[in-house]
C-alpha cells in the first residue's frame, strides 16, 4: 500500500479521473459523464478509480468550464467595468471588438473615471466621487478594476477596490492581478475573470467537498494555463488562469503516456476540438503575444 | 479609395509590414480607428493632385517608447488639438491629414483622428515605412523645415517648437515626450498640397492596403508577390538580444533557417526597426531597404518589442522608395546613418548574389 493520486478532467461532457502512483503509473482509469451539478460526476469518477486501501495524497482536478461558459454565453456573471484611465485612454472605449452578444452575456456597465499612473510613477488623482457614485448607482454582481501601468505601481486598483468596498459587496477583480502591461488585454482578461467566478467557484466546491468526504486530509489542487498547478484559493480568485488549461492538459498527458517528445496532440473535446504542438520536456510554452478566446 | 470597416484590417496589418518591426502597436490603433470609423463614417483616401495647389495638410504621427503606447492610449482628440493649434498658427484651415509615418500604428492612428473630424487622408507619408528618428523623412531630405513642430498629449497640452535643425528638433521633441509621460501626438512639415506632390512618398495609403490585402488573401508569397519583395529565410528566433539606450531599443535576433533554409542563420539587428540583416558576416538586407518579419502561420509582421525566442518566422526584404536610394536619401537613412559599416547594396541585387 502506497501514497497514490488522482487527476480528474471535467469537461463540458465527460468527467474522467486517473489514479496514479507514486512513480507516475496508471493504476486505473475511468469516464463517467459530466453532471448538472459537477459534485455528482466528480464523486462517482474518484469512487471508480479508487482501489480500496491506498491513501490517496493528492487530488487534481483540470476544468473547461470556465472556458465553455465564456464561449457558450452562460452562466456568466455580468460584470460592472472601471477602468481608471481618463482622459488618457479614452481612444478605445473598454470592450472594442468584443462580440456583442459575449458583451450582453459579460457586462453589465462600463465607465472610464479620472486618473491613472503615469509610467514615471506619477500619480493622476483618481475621480473617487464618480466612482462611488457609478458603483451605488449600478448595484453590480461583479466588478472589474483596471488603472494604467497597474502591473507597475498598483495602488490605485486598491485604492478603488478599498472605495468600492463602502458601497458594494460584489466581489472585486483587479487588473493588476489578472496579467501584465497592456491596458486593454488586462482590461478585457479582468472582465473574463470576474465573468467566470461564480462557473469556477461551483466546481471548486465541488472538488473540495468531495475530497473531504472521500480523503480527508488530501491535498487538493486545479490544473491552470500553463499546465502546473495551482491551489484552490489561486484558481477562486484567479480563474481566468484555468481558461488555457483543457488544451494543456491534453498536451502534458499525452507527451507523459507516449513518451514522444516532439509530436502534435489533438483534443476532440465534446464542446471545442483543439490542436497543440507538444514539445520537448512536455512543458508548455507560452506565448508571447494576447490571445483570443470568444 | 476609402478606409471603411472592412478595409481597416487589410490597412493595419499593411501597416504592420511596412513597419518593418517599429511604428508602434497596431493592435489597439486599428480598434481607436474602427470606433471612430464606426461613429464617424469612413475616412477618404485623397491623391495630392486631386487638392487645390494652396491646400494645406497636417502630417501627424506620435512619439514614444511602445510599452507607454500600449497603456496610454491617448485621448482622441489629440488630431482636433493639433489641428486648431495649427490653423491658429497658419490663420488658415486644414484640409487634409497624412500620416507622418505609415508604418505600424503611426499609420494607423491618423484614420481614427481624420475620421473624428471628417477629414480626407492624403495618400502619402514621410517615410513609406517606419524608421526611428524624427528627421528621417523624406520632407526633410526634399529641403523642407519641420518648424512650426506641435506637439500634444492625452491631457489636451500643447507645445509649440521651431528647432533650428534636425538635431534639435529630435532631442527638444524627446524632452517635451518625456515630460508628457512617455508619449506625445505631433504635427510637422505642415505643407501645401503643391508641396506634398514632390516632398513626400507618394501612394503609400494604398500600398499598405494592398500589402495587407496581399497577405490576408494569398499570405507571404502574395505579399513577395505585391512587394516586389525576396525571402530572406524562414526559420526560428533562436536567440533575442535587446537594451534600451538613449531611449531606442537597440539589439540583435538571431535567426535559424528551417525546412529548406536548414543549416543557414541570419542576424538582425535592430534599433527600434528591423535595420540589417547578414549571414555569415555578409549583408543580406539593409536600411533604407525593409527588412520585415512575419509570423510564418498568419503572415502578420512581428514588431521588434514581440520577438520572442522560439517564435517560427519568415523574413523577407522589400525594396524601399526611391527617394531613400538617392544619395541624399541614403545620407539621411542610409546604413552609414545608423553606423554600420556596410555600402549600401538594394536588397534585390544582394538577394540576386
Amino acid at each position: 500500500v502506497g501514497e497514490v493520486r488522482i487527476g480528474i478532467d471535467v469537461g463540458g461532457t465527460n468527467t474522467d479521473a486517473v489514479l496514479i502512483d507514486g512513480s507516475g503509473n496508471v493504476l486505473s482509469r475511468t469516464k463517467v459523464p459530466t453532471t448538472e451539478d459537477p459534485i455528482d460526476g466528480i464523486a462517482s469518477a474518484m469512487s471508480a478509480v479508487r482501489p480500496a486501501g491506498d491513501q490517496v495524497a493528492l487530488v487534481a482536478l483540470g476544468t473547461t468550464h470556465a472556458v465553455n461558459a465564456i464561449v457558450q454565453r452562460r452562466d456568466l456573471r455580468r460584470v460592472t467595468l472601471i477602468r481608471i484611465g481618463a482622459p488618457g485612454t479614452e481612444a478605445v472605449p473598454p470592450l472594442a471588438g468584443w462580440p456583442e452578444d459575449l458583451v450582453r452575456a459579460a457586462v453589465a456597465r462600463t465607465a472610464v473615471v479620472r486618473g491613472g499612473v503615469e509610467v514615471d510613477g506619477r500619480v493622476l488623482p483618481i475621480d473617487e466621487n464618480k466612482v462611488r457614485r457609478f458603483v451605488e448607482a449600478v448595484n453590480p454582481d461583479a466588478i472589474a478594476i483596471v488603472g494604467t501601468f497597474s502591473p507597475l505601481l498598483p495602488d490605485q486598483e486598491l485604492e478603488a477596490t478599498e472605495l468600492i468596498s463602502e458601497v458594494s459587496s460584489a466581489p472585486v477583480t483587479m487588473g493588476h492581478e489578472v496579467a501584465g502591461l497592456g491596458l486593454l488585454e488586462r482590461e478585457n482578461a479582468a472582465v473574463l475573470n470576474a465573468a467566470i467566478a461564480a462557473v469556477i467557484d461551483r466546481v471548486v466546491d465541488a472538488l473540495e467537498r468531495s475530497v473531504e468526504r472521500s480523503f480527508p486530509g488530501a491535498a487538493v489542487f486545479l490544473t491552470q494555463n500553463d499546465g502546473t498547478l495551482m491551489a484552490p484559493a489561486v484558481a477562486r480568485r484567479l480563474p481566468v488562469l484555468t481558461i488555457g488549461s483543457g488544451p494543456s492538459n491534453s498536451l502534458r498527458g499525452a507527451a507523459t503516456l507516449t513518451g514522444v517528445r516532439d509530436g502534435l496532440v489533438v483534443d476532440v473535446g465534446g464542446t471545442r476540438p483543439t490542436s497543440r504542438r507538444s514539445w520537448p520536456g512536455s512543458h508548455v510554452r507560452r506565448r508571447s503575444a494576447s490571445r483570443s478566446v470568444a | 479609395v476609402r478606409l471603411d470597416l472592412d478595409a481597416l484590417d487589410h490597412y493595419a496589418r499593411g501597416c504592420g509590414v511596412l513597419g518593418a518591426g517599429g511604428g508602434g502597436d497596431v493592435d489597439a490603433p486599428l480598434l481607436q480607428a474602427k470606433a471612430a470609423v464606426a461613429e464617424h463614417g469612413p475616412v477618404e483616401v485623397i491623391d495630392p493632385e486631386d487638392l487645390p495647389d494652396e491646400a494645406l495638410i497636417l502630417p501627424i504621427s506620435g512619439w514614444g517608447a511602445p510599452t507607454v503606447g500600449i497603456e496610454k492610449l491617448g485621448s482622441g482628440r489629440e488630431g482636433e488639438i493639433l489641428r486648431t493649434a495649427a490653423e491658429r498658427w497658419f490663420g488658415e484651415p486644414i484640409v487634409a491629414i497624412m500620416p507622418g509615418e505609415i508604418g505600424g500604428g503611426n499609420g494607423v492612428q491618423p484614420v481614427a483622428w481624420a475620421a473624428r473630424m471628417g477629414l480626407p487622408l492624403v495618400d502619402a507619408d514621410g517615410m513609406g515605412r517606419a524608421f526611428p528618428e524624427g528627421p528621417q523623412v523624406a520632407m526633410h531630405v526634399a529641403g523642407l523645415s519641420p518648424s512650426p513642430v506641435f506637439l500634444t498629449d492625452e491631457h489636451g497640452n500643447v507645445v509649440t517648437l521651431h528647432p533650428v535643425g534636425g538635431d534639435w528638433y529630435e532631442r527638444l521633441a524627446r524632452a517635451v515626450t518625456i515630460a508628457f509621460g512617455g508619449s506625445a501626438i505631433g504635427a510637422d512639415f505642415v505643407m501645401t498640397a503643391e508641396v506634398c506632390r514632390t516632398a513626400t512618398i507618394r501612394g503609400t495609403v494604398s500600398l499598405a492596403m494592398d500589402l495587407g490585402t496581399a497577405v490576408s488573401e494569398q499570405g507571404i508569397e502574395g505579399l513577395l508577390r505585391s512587394s516586389a519583395g525576396v525571402r530572406i529565410i524562414e526559420g526560428k528566433i533562436a536567440d533575442v538580444e535587446r537594451r534600451t539606450t538613449e531611449g531606442f531599443a537597440r539589439g540583435q535576433a538571431l535567426v535559424t533557417g528551417v525546412g529548406s533554409d536548414a543549416g543557414t542563420e541570419v542576424r538582425i539587428h535592430i534599433q527600434n526597426e528591423y535595420l540589417l540583416a547578414t549571414a555569415d558576416e555578409r549583408a543580406i538586407a539593409m536600411v533604407p531597404d525593409l527588412i520585415v518579419v512575419l509570423d510564418a502561420a498568419s503572415g502578420d509582421a512581428v514588431p521588434t518589442e514581440l520577438l520572442r525566442y522560439g517564435q517560427r518566422v519568415v523574413v523577407v526584404g522589400i525594396p524601399s522608395a526611391p527617394v531613400w536610394r538617392t544619395d541624399a536619401g541614403l545620407a539621411v537613412a542610409g546604413p552609414a546613418a545608423f553606423g554600420f559599416p556596410h555600402p549600401y547594396e538594394a536588397v534585390e541585387d544582394l538577394a540576386r548574389g
